[in-house]
Formats: C-alpha cells, structure tokens, sequence
C-alpha cells in the first residue's frame, strides 16, 4: 500500500500516543498509583507502527511484553487496557491477568494473549499461522519478540516449523540489544539476529527500527510474502531502549554515551520532523497531536481511577474451564 | 457391541470425529505415514488416507512447536488433536501445556474455548526404558485449566476420547501403550460418549475398593479375583479421568467398603494416589475400616530389563498385600 499523507499523520499520532503512553504509565507507578510490572516500550514506536500499520480484521498478533501499540493498533481501547492496569473490573482480563507486565489478550481484536515466559509464544504465533492456513483464510500472524525471546529454543522449534509448512506468519524480532541487563554481544556469536532466517529457510531482515517508513516497507514486503502463501519472514528491528528493563531496573549497565547515541535515534522525533520538512503537517497540527494524545491518556486515566471498579476476589473461580 | 482393541477403539474415535467436524485435524510425529500408515504405535492409521495430509500432519521433530502450534490453531478457531509420541515429552511440552495452553481461557476472561486434546503414550511394561516408559499424570493433573484422561479399556477409550475431542478445554489423553493391542473388548455399535469426570465400577464388591487407572485397572480386577478366592469381595474402581476426578465415586464406594487400596504406576511418592488417599482422610474417615494403602512403582528411574521391570511395577503380589494389611488391620 502506497501511503498517503493521511496515513503519515495517522502514524505520527500512533507513535505520538505510544510514547506519551509509557510515560505517563511510568509516572503512575512512580506515583504510586499503578501497580504490579512496566517494561517501558519508549523508543519502540517505529517497530511497531511500522508493522503494525495496514493491518486488517483478518490478521492477528502475538503482543510482547514491550510496548502497547500493537494491542491499541488491533483496536484494543485504550481506556479498557489501562483498566486492565489497574486491575479493573472493567479492564482488559477483568482485572485478574497481569495486562501490565505481560500476560493479556482479546481474541474478540484478533490479540493472542502475551506471555510472562519469555518466547513461549513463538510457536504459538506459528500455530495461528496453520490454523488460518488450514482454514484457507487471509490473514497473517504478526509475532513480536525481543532478541532476548530469541534466544529461548522455542523460537527454533517456531520459526523451523513455520518456514517447513510455509505458514503466514512474520516475526518480528524488536532487536535492543538487551536482555535486562545481558548484552546481545555476551548472549551469542552473531551480530545480525536476521542471519538465522537462512538457517530455517525463511528470508531474514534487518531494518532500522527507528525510523517507521523503513520498518513499514519491509514489514509490507514481508506480510505480502505471508498472505501469498510464500511463507514467514524474520524482520529484525533495531532500536534504542530509553528506559531500565522494567521501571524497577536501575540500568547501571549501559554507559551514559550509548544512551546518548540511542536516543540520538528518536523514532518519534525523527519521523516528526520529516512529516513537518515534508510538510506533510505544520508544527501547529504536531502540537495538536500531543494535546490531543495527552487529552486521549488522561480520559483513560480518569476513567480507570474514577469510574471502575475492584473485582470481586471471588471473580478468580471465573472461567478456568469451559464448564463453569 | 463387537469386540476391539484399545489401539483400533481410538482410531475410530478420530476417524468419527474428523468425519463430524471438519475443523477436527490430528497433528505430530510420523502420524500420516509412519510405520506403515499412522503413528508409531499405528493409531493413526487410515486417516491421512481418508482426510488427506491438511488434516493429518506430519510434524518436525519439535515437541514444543507442536504443542504450541495446537494452542495457537485452537484460540483461531480450530480443533487440533496433537499427538505427543511418548508421554515422557510431556516433560519437553510442560511450558506450554501449563504456563500457555492451561491459562488462555482464563486469561481470557472465560470467554475463548481452546480445543486441544494431546494424545500421548504413556506406561511401562513392555521394557521400553525410563524415556518411554514413564507416567506422569499426576505433574498436569495439579494444574487449573488442564483436563487429563486415563483410560483403561477399549470401550472407555472410545467414548473418552470422542468427548475429549469435543470438550473446549485442553485435554490430557493418556494412551496406555501396553493396552494399545493386548486389551480387547466390546464396544457399541452406535454412537456414545463417555462424560469426563466420570468413573466406573468396573467390578463391584463390598469388603474393599480397588482404585486404578489405565492398566492399572487389569491388575486390579485378577487381584480381586484372587481375593474372591479368599472369600474377599473386592470392588474395583477405575475412575477414568483424574482430573477432573469423581470423587463422589469414590467416596460412595469406599463408605460401602471401609476399606481403599489405590494403585498407581507411577511412584508411590508424590502421585496422584495421595490425593485420593487425603479426601478420604478428610471426608471418610468415620468409614475406614483400615488404613488407606497406596501401591505404586519404586523410587527409582524404570529399569529397562524386563524383570527388573516386573520388580519396579505395581503387581498383583504386591496389591493382594495392601489388601491383606487393610483387611487384616
Ligand atoms: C523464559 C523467561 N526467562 C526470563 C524471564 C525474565 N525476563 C523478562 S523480560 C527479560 C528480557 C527479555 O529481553 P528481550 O527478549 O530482548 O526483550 P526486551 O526486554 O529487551 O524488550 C527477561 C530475562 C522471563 N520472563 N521468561
Ligand atoms: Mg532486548
């Protein structure tokens, strides 16, 4: 899809809300008013609206643990996933899954509940893969992962097995360079995650996840390949996280220069500043963005803290299985 | 009713699941073609034939993926039946089955079905080793959300299975391989199901109950006869799936007898045994006669030499000495 400016601006602003998003997710915990597990997906914007961008009612995504746009972008509401946050009744998982730390989903938006175990999900995401092969539907299966979850077996046994039965499904491996505190170079011999696409017979990517049209082209390319029956691609994005691992990670391990250079990588900023040299929005309707993001999060906010309200603890007996 | 194996009773329970629904579809290792036609124990037999190969899989060999590709294949709308080869993998799929496949329906508010059933062949007896030999129920029957089936005959495994395939949760199916061709026996013509989380007395006596699964249930039965012998009227319980588990079953039963011995092929220590032995503890004592005994495997990895085999399983000797103890109390 050719994109038009409408869409850029429809980009900027998912980007916008993602950022500001973690930012004031972090602040409610620091304020003491949120609780439980945040990992900040603060400089994953590109990554994900770059993926994420286009897709359709037919598609599905396995979220991670990073970020929330992928869930926001599938049509997951706002208000309800803060809810879930908070453990709200009315929220996401009805207030009993960890929605901030990992574990939630909504079938009902086509979002495969994420997982605490890192990388478990992979194969997963490539069984959704063959069941909408086996059913001869259209949609793809987005899954996303750090390069962390990369390193756990089950990406092997997931991705083999989705490049063998050719299934619709792109992995998007969100490539920090990190996990936690564990550095790509002392967690294996490569440099280029991408290179062990060659491995499963799959084409393998590496893309500059921080800047979205560039993850956008070759997420299309790899979604297209996925739709026509061709198989999965592993699409590899680099970006630069702003923040500790989780809001409780001192990240005493990363020197002050290379968050420097990281964030010389601004996803947002970057793309707002092209959109603006390309007059594709005056700086005027960029600061309606903001108001209008910032408005957006702080009616959630109000409505998670105001107008929901506590499970009953005896909701826990809920739906363990089918039969009561 | 006609007369059938245990193996050929689960491979209708397929063939007349995937011929009802067409979202039913097998998975796993050398299931389409191996062996000469199905499974390495053959129970798949026939069905890549009539269903074709989109409905009968053949799988890399990667445990993991398959059990995780059922799941991902069920919340779109599916319902696959994966076959795990040998039930000891069931140690390789344990992420999966309990932290993934066990929790999306309620992470999902109660509101998603997750159809899966994994078939796997599980026991000892037949000098495979301790990797394919190995009972492991009680390690998924402690987790909410996971349903695990053991059944001992063919009629059962019929009827169990065909449920399980259309039950929305995720089910445990364990296969007993020593069953698969040595146990035959009648099964209806018709259609039936069987509910989960009902037992059976598969005999009935009134002096003691017996409580097996699987094939410890055919131990259980000579041992009653043998009892009989004695002049000891002995029940035999097989309560067919242990989760969920027909207590009342069972408590009705050993109210009537006083007295429970419960056999079981895996260790004594930390099975699923201990369970029953605690209900009964917490809600029949006023009716024991004796002293809840448990009979199970030694503490120690299956040996592979088929009399030391003998000597680490449960065995009839060793369940007419429970009873003894119990009655003799
Ligand atoms: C199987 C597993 N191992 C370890 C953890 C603890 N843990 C949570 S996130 C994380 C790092 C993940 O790194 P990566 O996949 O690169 O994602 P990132 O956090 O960098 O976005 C670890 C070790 C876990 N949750 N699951
Ligand atoms: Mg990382």
């Amino acid at each position: 899809m050719k994109l038009s400016h409408e869409d850029h601006k429809k980009m900027l602003y998912w980007m916008i809300l993602g950022r500001r998003i973690e930012e004031k997710i972090t602040l409610l915990f620091k304020e003491g008013r949120m609780r439980g597990h945040h990992h900040p997906g603060v400089g994953i914007e590109a990554v994900h609206v770059g993926t994420c961008y286009g897709l359709g009612k037919d598609d599905y995504i396995v979220p991670s643990h990073r970020g929330k746009l992928p869930e926001l972008m599938m049509g997951v509401g706002l208000d309800y996933l803060l809810a879930g946050y908070y453990n709200r009744r009315e929220g996401l998982g009805g207030g009993r899954v960890p929605t901030g730390s990992h574990m939630y989903g909504d079938m009902s938006k086509h979002v495969i509940p994420g997982s605490g175990i890192i990388g478990s999900l992979i194969p997963v995401a490539t069984g959704a893969g063959l069941g909408i092969k086996l059913k001869k539907e259209r949609g793809v299966v987005l899954a996303f992962f750090g390069d962390g979850g990369a390193n756990r077996g089950d990406f092997h046994e997931g991705l083999n097995m989705a490049a063998a039965f050719k299934l619709p499904v792109v992995f998007v491996l969100q490539n920090n360079s990190y996990s936690i505190s564990v550095s790509l170079r002392q967690s294996t011999g490569l440099t280029r995650l991408s290179k062990r696409a060659e491995g499963y017979g799959m084409p393998g990517v590496t893309v500059d996840g921080c800047r979205v049209l560039e993850v956008y082209e070759e997420a299309q390319k790899a979604i297209a390949r996925a739709r026509s029956g061709k198989g999965p691609t592993l699409l590899e994005c680099m970006w630069h996280r702003w923040t500790g691992h989780s809001i409780s990670d001192a990240d005493v391990y990363r020197t002050d220069k290379e968050r420097a250079e990281g964030e010389k990588r601004c996803p947002v900023g970057t793309f707002k500043k092209e959109c603006i040299a390309k007059k594709t929005i005056t700086k005027r309707e960029y600061e309606e963005m903001e108001r209008r993001a910032k408005e957006e999060i702080e009616e959630a906010v109000r409505y998670c803290e105001k107008e929901c309200t506590d499970p009953d603890p005896a909701d826990v007996l809920r739906g363990v299985y089918s039969q009561g | 009713m006609k007369e059938i194996t245990y193996l050929e009773a689960i491979n209708e329970a397929l063939f007349e699941e995937m011929e009802k629904d067409e979202r039913v579809f097998v998975m796993g290792e050398d299931v389409a073609v191996g062996y000469g036609g199905g499974g390495v124990f053959g129970v798949t037999r026939g069905l890549a034939d009539r269903f074709g190969k989109n409905r009968v899989i053949d799988t890399p060999l990667s445990e993991v993926a398959i059990c995780g590709a059922a799941i991902g294949a069920a919340l779109v709308g599916l319902r696959p039946v994966a076959e795990i080869m040998f039930a000891d993998f069931l140690s390789i799929i344990m992420d999966q089955l309990v932290n993934n496949a066990a929790k999306m329906r309620w992470t999902l508010n109660g509101e998603w079905d997750v159809p899966i059933v994994y078939r796997a062949a599980y026991g000892a007896g037949i000098g495979a080793g301790f990797h394919h030999s190995q009972s492991f129920e009680a390690w998924v029957a402690g987790i909410p959300g996971l349903k695990v089936v053991m059944p001992s005959d063919p009629r059962d495994a019929k009827g169990l299975l065909k449920t399980a395939i259309r039950d929305n949760d995720p089910v445990i199916f364990l296969e007993h391989k020593l069953l698969y061709k040595r146990a035959s026996g009648p099964v209806p013509k018709e259609e039936y199901t069987i509910p989960l989380g009902k037992g059976e007395i598969k005999r009935s006596g009134s002096d003691l109950t017996i409580i097996g699964t699987g094939a410890m249930v055919r131990l259980a039965l000579d041992a009653a006869e043998e009892l009989e012998k004695k002049g000891v009227s002995a029940e035999v319980l097989d309560p067919r799936t242990i989760l969920p588990l027909d207590t009342e079953l069972i408590l009705e039963s050993v109210k009537k007898t006083g007295r429970a011995v419960i056999v079981q092929e895996s260790p004594v220590f930390g099975g699923f045994g201990g369970e029953i032995a605690a209900m009964l503890a917490d809600r029949a004592i006023d009716y024991l006669d004796g002293p809840v005994k448990r009979v199970g495997s030694l503490f120690t990895p299956i040996p592979n030499w088929i009399e030391m085999e003998k000597f680490y399983l449960p065995s009839v000797e060793k369940i007419l000495d429970a009873a003894g103890e119990v009655i003799r109390y």
